[in-house]
Formats: C-alpha cells, sequence, structure tokens
C-alpha cells in the first residue's frame, strides 16, 4: 500500500514537472506586470524544438538550450509588441498561442511523417527522476531569493505594481519588462522541451494539451508567490496523474470523463482563488511614460 | 462636387459597417493584415520547399473551383460566422470569449441527441434540434459569465479549459448513450434524412444554415446599434465602472452577452450536425471555435465586416484540402495564416505608434 502511494506521489512530481517551469515563467512575467496569456503557444513551440534540436545534437541538454532561446526569441517579440506597440496582452496572446499550434502543426507534419521519436534521453536517478525535476524544485527556491531578496527582484515586483514609480527613481521600465519577458519565456519554452524530451520520449501534436492556460491558473492560485505557485502546480499534477490512472486502470470508469479531471480542477480552482488574490496593480496595463 | 461625391460614398459605406464613414470603420488595416499574414506563410511554405503563390493558387482553386467546393466552402462559411459572432457578441462587453469551440460541441451535442431521441414531425424536431443547441451552447456559455461576474475568474483560461470538457464530453456521450449500436467507432448513426437541413437550391448541398446565418448577424446588428438593451452591453464593454455609476446593471449584461455568444456558438454546432455532417463524430469541429477570433477580429466585431472576413477563412479553410492534396504543404498551414491575420489587426497599433513617433520628431524640430 505504502508503495502504492510513493509511485503515485512519484509520478504526480515528474508530471508536475513540465508545468512548474511553465508557471515560474508565467510567474515571472506577471510579477512585472505583463499577462503571458501567450504560455501555451511558447510552451509547443519548446517541445518542438526541443525534440528536433536534441536529436540534431545527439544531446538533451542542447536541444533543451536550443528550445529556450526559441521560445526566448518569442518572449522578446511579444514583449516589443506588448511594450512599445501596447496591444492587448489577452487577445496577443491567444493569437500567440493559435500561431504557435499552427506553426508547429504545420512544420512537425511537412518534415515527419509518423511523430518524432527522441533518440538520446536524460540520465535517470534511482527514484527515475531527471536532473531537471532537482533544477526545477531548486528554481522555486532561487525565484523566491530573486523576487524577494535582491534588488532587481524588488524593481521587478514595483514594475508590476506601479511603473511610475519605478520610472521615477530612474530605472528603466521597459528594460526590466523586456528581461522579464524573455526569462519567462526561456522558463516556458524548457517547460515545453522537458514535455517532450523528458516526460514523453516524442512529440505530438497539439502536446501541451492547455497546459500553458493551467500554469496561469497555478499562478493565480499561488497568489503569485513562487511557493503558491509550487503548491499549485503539485495539485494539477495530482490531478493529471489520477486522471492517467483512472483512464489506464480496470475500474470501469470511463476514461472520457478522467481525462475532463485536469481541467475541471483548473476551473474550480480559479473560482475558489481568483476573488481574494491581489493581481499586481498594474498587471495587463501598457505603461506610456508621459503620461 | 467631386469631393462631396466622394465623401457622401464614404458615407454610406461606412453607415453600412456601422461607424462614421468608410475610413473610420478601419475597412484598410484588415486589408493590410490579411496580405501581411499571407506574405509571412509564404515564408513557411518556401521552408517546406514550395511555391507560395502556386500554394495559394492551389488554395483558391479549393474554395472556388468547381460547384461542389463552393458548395463546402459556404458551409464552413455559415459555421465561422456563427462561432465569430460568438466571438463578438462577447466582445461587444468586454469579455474575452476563447470558448466558442467548446459551445459548438455542446450545441451540436444537444441538437443529436434532439435529433436522435425526440420522436415527432420532421420540421418541429429540426426546428426543436436548432433551439436545443442554441440553449445547451448558451447556457454553456452563460456558466462562463457566472463564473466570471461570481467568482472573478478570468474567462480567457475557464473557456479554454471547458472547450476541452466539451469535447470530452461529446467523445463520452458518441462512445456510450447516444452510440451508433452497429458502429465500431465512437459515433452516432446517421440522421434519417428527413431531419437534415434542406438545401437552398435545389441541386447543390448548400443548406439553409447560410440564411440562419444572415439572420443572426443582422440580430447582432439590430439588438447592438439600434435597441437599448444593446447599447447598454456596449458601454459595458467600453467602460465598466461608467455604466455601473450610469445606472447601468454590468453583471446582468455580461451574463447576457456571454448566454447569447454561447447560444450562437451551439447554434453553429446545431446547423454543422443537421446540415452538413448529418451524425455527431468526435471532430464535429475542426477548430471553427478559433477560426471564430479571427474572422470577429478581422471583421472589427462589425455585422458587414464578419460577413467578409467569414467568407474569407471559409475560403481558405476549405482551400487548405486542396492544397495539402496536391503540395507537400499540410492543411494546417490555414491555421498559421490565420492566426497571423490576428497577430497583424492587433499590430495596425504599430501604425498609431509610428504617426506618434512622428509626432514627436516634429515636437523636436520645433
Amino acid at each position: 500500500m505504502s508503495n502504492s502511494i510513493l509511485t503515485f506521489l512519484n509520478s504526480v512530481v515528474l508530471y508536475s514537472i513540465p508545468l512548474l517551469y511553465a508557471s515560474l515563467g508565467v510567474l515571472f512575467m506577471e510579477v512585472a506586470g505583463v499577462v503571458n496569456m501567450g504560455a501555451e503557444g511558447m510552451m509547443i513551440i519548446g517541445s518542438l524544438v526541443g525534440i528536433m534540436a536534441s536529436n540534431a545534437f545527439g544531446n538533451v541538454w542542447a536541444g533543451a538550450l536550443i528550445a529556450m532561446l526559441a521560445a526566448g526569441a518569442f518572449g522578446a517579440l511579444f514583449g516589443f509588441l506588448v511594450i512599445e506597440l501596447r496591444i492587448n496582452q489577452v487577445v496577443l496572446g491567444v493569437a500567440f498561442n493559435l500561431a504557435g499550434y499552427g506553426l508547429t502543426t504545420t512544420l512537425n507534419r511537412a518534415f515527419s511523417v509518423d511523430g518524432i521519436i527522441l533518440k538520446c534521453t536524460y540520465f535517470k536517478d534511482a527514484l527515475g527522476f531527471y536532473p531537471p525535476v532537482y533544477i526545477g524544485l531548486g528554481l522555486v527556491a532561487l525565484v523566491w531569493i530573486i523576487l524577494y531578496k535582491t534588488n532587481f527582484g524588488i524593481q521587478l515586483r514595483s514594475v508590476g505594481e506601479n511603473p511610475m514609480v519605478v520610472e521615477c527613481m530612474g530605472i528603466s521600465v521597459k528594460r526590466l519588462r523586456y528581461t522579464a519577458c524573455i526569462i519567462g519565456a526561456m522558463l516556458v519554452g524548457f517547460g515545453g522541451s522537458f514535455l517532450s524530451t523528458g516526460l514523453l520520449s516524442r512529440y505530438a501534436e497539439q502536446m501541451t494539451d492547455g497546459r500553458g492556460y493551467i500554469a496561469l491558473a497555478a499562478v493565480t492560485f499561488g497568489k503569485y508567490t513562487p511557493i503558491g505557485t509550487l503548491a499549485g502546480v503539485l495539485i494539477f499534477g495530482a490531478g493529471d496523474t489520477l486522471s492517467l490512472r483512472l483512464q489506464a486502470g480496470g475500474s470501469g470508469f470511463p476514461y472520457q470523463i478522467a481525462l475532463m479531471i485536469p481541467y475541471v480542477l483548473t476551473v474550480v480552482a480559479l473560482c475558489f482563488f481568483s476573488h481574494n488574490v491581489h493581481d499586481p496593480a498594474s498587471l495587463g496595463v501598457p505603461y506610456t511614460k508621459n503620461r | 462636387m467631386k469631393e462631396t461625391k466622394k465623401n457622401k460614398a464614404n458615407e454610406f459605406l461606412g453607415s453600412l459597417l456601422f461607424t462614421k464613414n468608410l475610413k473610420a470603420s478601419g475597412f484598410f488595416e484588415p486589408i493590410v493584415s490579411i496580405f501581411l499574414a499571407f506574405l509571412f506563410g509564404s515564408i513557411v511554405i518556401l521552408l517546406i520547399g514550395e511555391n507560395p503563390l502556386s500554394t495559394y493558387k492551389l488554395m483558391f482553386g479549393g474554395a472556388f473551383g468547381s460547384l461542389a467546393n463552393i458548395t463546402n466552402t459556404f458551409n464552413k462559411v455559415t459555421t465561422l460566422t456563427l462561432t465569430g459572432l460568438s466571438y463578438a457578441f462577447a466582445f461587444r462587453c468586454g469579455m474575452v470569449n476563447i470558448g466558442a469551440e467548446g459551445q459548438l460541441y455542446i450545441g451540436a451535442l444537444c441538437s443529436s441527441i434532439v435529433v436522435l431521441r425526440v420522436p415527432g414531425p420532421a420540421p418541429l424536431v429540426i426546428l426543436l434540434a436548432l433551439l436545443a443547441g442554441f440553449l445547451g451552447g448558451g447556457l454553456f456559455g452563460l456558466l462562463i459569465g457566472f463564473l466570471k461576474v461570481t467568482f472573478g475568474a478570468n474567462e480567457v483560461i475557464t473557456t479554454v479549459m471547458l472547450n476541452y470538457v466539451a469535447q470530452y464530453l461529446v467523445l463520452w456521450a458518441i462512445s456510450g448513450p447516444i452510440k451508433d449500436p452497429n458502429s465500431l467507432t465512437a459515433q452516432t448513426a446517421v440522421f434519417e434524412e428527413s431531419y437534415w437541413l434542406p438545401s437552398i437550391f435545389p441541386g447543390t448541398k448548400i443548406q439553409c444554415g447560410i440564411l440562419l446565418m444572415v439572420a443572426s448577424l443582422i440580430f447582432f446588428g439590430i439588438f447592438l446599434w439600434k435597441m437599448v438593451a444593446g447599447f447598454e452591453m456596449q458601454v459595458v464593454g467600453q467602460n465598466s465602472s461608467a455604466a455601473a455609476y450610469a445606472g447601468v446593471n454590468v453583471k446582468k449584461n455580461r451574463l447576457l452577452s456571454m448566454f447569447l455568444a454561447g447560444g450562437f456558438g451551439g447554434l453553429a454546432g446545431a446547423i454543422e450536425v443537421l446540415g452538413v455532417q448529418h451524425r455527431l463524430l468526435k471532430g464535429v469541429s475542426s477548430n471553427y471555435g478559433f477560426d471564430g477570433i479571427a474572422v470577429a477580429l478581422l471583421g472589427n466585431n462589425t455585422p458587414i465586416g464578419m460577413f467578409l472576413s467569414g467568407i474569407l477563412i471559409g475560403a481558405m479553410k476549405s482551400g487548405g484540402n486542396n492544397v495539402q492534396m496536391f503540395s507537400k504543404v499540410p492543411s494546417s498551414v490555414v491555421d498559421l495564416i490565420r492566426a497571423l491575420m490576428i497577430v497583424f489587426v492587433l499590430v495596425n497599433a504599430l501604425h498609431r505608434f509610428l504617426k506618434k513617433r512622428e509626432m514627436r520628431r516634429d515636437l523636436l524640430n520645433v
């Protein structure tokens, strides 16, 4: 019995990891006042680029790096559009997701016949975990230190609350928001690449299955703190694992209903935790200097 | 003299689009966006190793090349414009509805259940099925509105999540309760022919759903621009605090707009199963809900605009299969180009940005 609980917890952790990276990326952008509704698109690009580059270089770490660069480039573009042109972040994010799906599906169908299979892997430890599992957990602590114990983090959070004050202190709002966009997108991209190169060893069309949106919900659930976000991610990971168990086990439970679990869980969590969250005051509000 | 004539024409065309004049309607910006999206699409097509121009030619041929193609195109236009209407209704009340896909699934499910389970004369059952599709989608949309106004749950995330839920619900229904007992795959039986939506031109398969679509667009225009309730809804969309201050019930308007948005998404699903597919399949929607976002944004959320952009996106979609058949380019390139169109419509702000920069430069010169 205790053994089966352990394996359950084990897969909860494993299934949480792509979402954890994505959520930390989203968190990074949102504390700086940028809504990353485009996380889904950045993630799927990370998944495809990650597995293609891994196969090309014969090394998953190189693949992950290229995936991060690709997603980072998309983050920079997203940043340019929302910071300079002050485009509606929510609708632009959705458009990014649709473009990400369109681009990855087109490239995948044009260049591979039966989907892409990973040819190399991360090394596994005795628990069945890959190094990115530990890096991810360490990253939660690192993000906490950055956000709450460094000057940069305090500036970043201030930009999310009141950019005018930051500008008055002589710090560039734009530079901070660009940094947040690029770092955030890179983390999201790594989450995507871990999905195709760590959790599974293949690429499937639209394999992120809404995880980019779930990441946003996890950040709201975590009240914009790294530790809270981790808690949210683990709950969604548990939902994912439960859903998989119910699909596989001969419990007679209809698998189509089991598939709904992560999504229903997200909606329920949003409902219960949205109203008493203090969003960063300037979240989604474009900043103009001369106002 | 010539000037005034031009202005008159400008104003007349603009009034068709429910704005002061043609220029103010933003008629030109979508055209630039469409052009840029095809241009960027060409880069991907070149990357795949095909000729963009011949690819787009294939697309056009696939959309309008034969009577069968035109039929297919207009049936797609019907569904797409209705999902576009779903986005637009929520947009006009200040909400972002990404849930047309799920509303379409629920609408298709509800009207399939009516057709398969309710006995009675065929015309009555068809009407009932259309109504059930509208109501089913509407209640599904209302749920989103309810979660938004009661709990403050972000409607973009909840709509996307419920899209998945709706798809799996349909999958469950067609593999259990309403499954065709004679089939191995998850699908319902083909509806009896008397329950199909009749075609408007005898001899073609363009079904009368297109009339319902046009009627819905007219309703959209009249409701929002000629009725007090619609005016209130638009005020809420533009500034909800000002609306509340003026005594408009913001919550009620949000709920109503999400109900109507969901309703038209559901109607799209009902028409799709009753008029086009004649059975409920797992993939009843091929991303129609997301195409609707492009239809609404390209059409500037106005009735005439959406009618035109609906034809464009519908033609692209039905031409996409031709592209896939006769070249190395997969049909999903259409999804990419359509997403880029949305990005470029939004980027039209670029235009404004550059203008502002020029103004600033002029100020510096002085």
